[in-house]
């Protein structure tokens, strides 16, 4: 009987049915279910066929429905997890980490705390829903972006006869990529806070001073280059 | 399959249609060159650079013996007013006696080359027509001057349809940033001189100062190795850098370097710091840079992108004083 079974099971696993009939595979299955003996021999035998088209994972898991299980029975039950209720929960985990006793009125502890059981599953729920919806809403602004190029480099051939809009701002004649070194500075650490004041005040001139001459050397290169622009060419 | 055969024909006419704009550009520019050269106009124009806007009044016609006489004047601040009757210009400037020039530039905001020979630019430059548009209530034509590298700005000019004359002019980056803008805001041609330009032909301009005084063409003990393509050494000299009266007037060894649109100054003296960080600011579109590496002071002033300017004063060596036929076009020495 138990041969037949096995035979059966095999056929099974190879994916063809021990007989025509739909009802005695379904019977089969139901028995393989209730039998532990059975239900194993099915297991190794698809190990078995695994190992055979060498389809073995790396790290082999015999009994991989066992971890599922017992990971099924510790997660926390999702209640309906609609927006309102994380908005609401937000607000909870909020108010959990300034004091609970600004929680919203009549909440108790204890179902606070239930929901953030609910939180953190529905928390969960939403970061793998986000990581998938990251890359494809990625895709999405590049797309969009894309269309609008296309879009606006139209417009901009009917458009640009008229202006670049801008007013033209670039940097004004103060502003410079190295505004001042501050290699001067020497406060002491254990300066009382006058002279800490006055070495400040003494800094402050000396950046005044250090953009001054800044600005002159570069006003006279200026005026320079314009004057040698208006004497010309000296070479013929 | 649709698709790709969409492409191509969009391809190819784009091709036709770049080679047809870049041929009526040219036509374009020409028109203007002769136009600013030939015809009796008054014009007003703003520049617009740094958030300020600076007004300009420009007369220009042709007087008896077909002699070229021209004005141009800044309207705010102190005078500031270009005067030239055929090859002899006169500036008449705050900061000195006014003083004239034999020369065929006029420095003004127009580029001087817009009156010359423009096809010269076509080495470093691209020149496309775009399209029409309304500007100072006439129709304009878009040229577009556009650099083919990244070490120089674009220039885009709207042209007058009836006159070829300039009506507006902006200066952009590469990556299509606004520097500065030149816009007309009236224009007037006449086949009269106008009342201006008949006075300016009877007036006497100031004395023609010799350009020669300077110490000119000495043979410098710095070059630059590397120049932005295109460019070309146009005056090299040693002189004293004026900051007008501030008592620390400096000698410096002077390179000017052009390509036909922009000139570009190099500056090079030793100094007694040993460093100083690079600093620049920039008027519009002219930056001006300047740093101290290793004792030596290099300034760079021009209508240039800062990398370009950064990439200049990096090339700076000292002169190879044994090679003496050096024939390279960026050596800096003159026989």
């Amino acid at each position: 009987m138990s041969e037949i079974k096995s035979e059966s099971i095999s056929s099974l696993v190879d994916n063809y049915s021990p007989s025509t009939d739909d009802s005695v595979s379904a019977h089969l299955v139901d028995n393989m279910l209730k039998d532990e003996h059975l239900s194993s021999t099915w297991q190794n035998y698809h190990l078995i066929g695994d190992v055979l088209r060498d389809e073995v994972p790396q790290s082999l898991q015999l009994d991989l429905s066992k971890t599922i299980s017992a990971a099924i029975a510790q997660e926390a039950t999702i209640l309906s997890p609609n927006s309102s209720m994380q908005a609401f929960s937000q607000s909870v985990l909020q108010n959990n980490d300034s004091s609970s006793g600004k929680g919203i009125t009549g909440d108790k502890i204890e179902e606070e705390k239930s929901n953030n059981r609910v939180i953190d599953a529905t928390s969960r729920f939403k970061a793998k829903i986000s990581a998938l919806v990251k890359p494809m809403g990625q895709v999405a602004i590049a797309a969009s972006a894309a269309a609008l190029m296309i879009v606006g480099v139209q417009n901009n051939v009917a458009n640009n006869e008229i202006t670049p809009s801008q007013v033209v701002q670039t940097v004004p004649l103060t502003g410079y990529a190295n505004p001042v070194s501050f290699s001067v500075q020497s406060a002491q650490p254990e300066q009382s806070f006058q002279s800490k004041q006055q070495t400040q005040q003494a800094m402050n001139e000396q950046i005044v001073a250090e953009r001054v001459a800044q600005q002159r050397r570069l006003q006279a290169l200026l005026k320079d280059h314009n004057q040698q622009v208006k004497l010309g060419s000296n070479i013929q | 399959m649709k698709l790709s055969a969409l492409l191509l024909l969009l391809f190819s006419f784009n091709v036709s249609a770049i080679t047809a704009d870049t041929q009526s550009a040219k036509l374009w520019l020409e028109r203007l060159s002769q136009s600013l050269r030939q015809l009796n106009f008054t014009t007003s124009f703003v520049v617009v650079k740094n958030n300020q806007a600076e007004p300009y009044h420009w007369l220009h016609g042709i007087g008896d013996k077909e002699q070229e006489l021209e004005i141009f004047t800044r309207l705010n601040g102190p005078r500031r007013d270009v005067l030239r009757q055929g090859a002899i210009v006169s500036y008449i400037e705050p900061e000195q006696e006014p003083y004239s020039l034999i020369s065929n530039d006029i420095q003004s905001p127009i580029p001087a080359i817009f009156r010359g020979e423009i096809t010269k630019l076509e080495e470093s430059y691209r020149f496309i027509s775009v399209g029409r548009s309304r500007v100072l209530g006439r129709v304009a034509q878009l040229v577009r001057i556009v650099a083919k590298d990244k070490y120089r700005f674009s220039y885009w000019l709207w042209l007058d349809q009836k006159t070829g004359l300039l009506l507006k002019m902006a200066v952009l980056t590469r990556q299509g940033q606004l520097l500065e803008q030149i816009q007309f805001t009236h224009l007037e041609v006449s086949e009269q001189l106008s009342d201006n330009l008949a006075q300016l032909q009877l007036t006497e301009l100031p004395n023609i100062i010799q350009v020669t005084s300077q110490k000119q063409n000495k043979v410098l003990s710095w070059q630059v190795d590397w120049l932005p393509p295109g460019f070309a050494v146009i005056k090299s000299n040693q002189h004293n850098l004026n900051t007008y009266n501030r008592g620390d007037d400096k000698a410096v060894e002077f390179m000017l370097f052009s390509d036909g649109l922009t000139e570009v100054s190099v500056y090079v003296n030793p100094s007694k710091e040993t460093f100083r960080a690079a600093e620049y600011a920039s008027d519009g579109a002219t930056m001006v840079f300047n740093h101290i590496l290793q004792g030596v002071e290099v300034g760079i002033v021009g209508d240039i992108p800062l990398a370009t300017a950064i990439k200049m004063a990096e090339s700076i060596v000292p002169a190879k004083v044994d090679d003496i036929k050096d024939d390279s076009p960026h050596s800096v020495r003159e026989k």
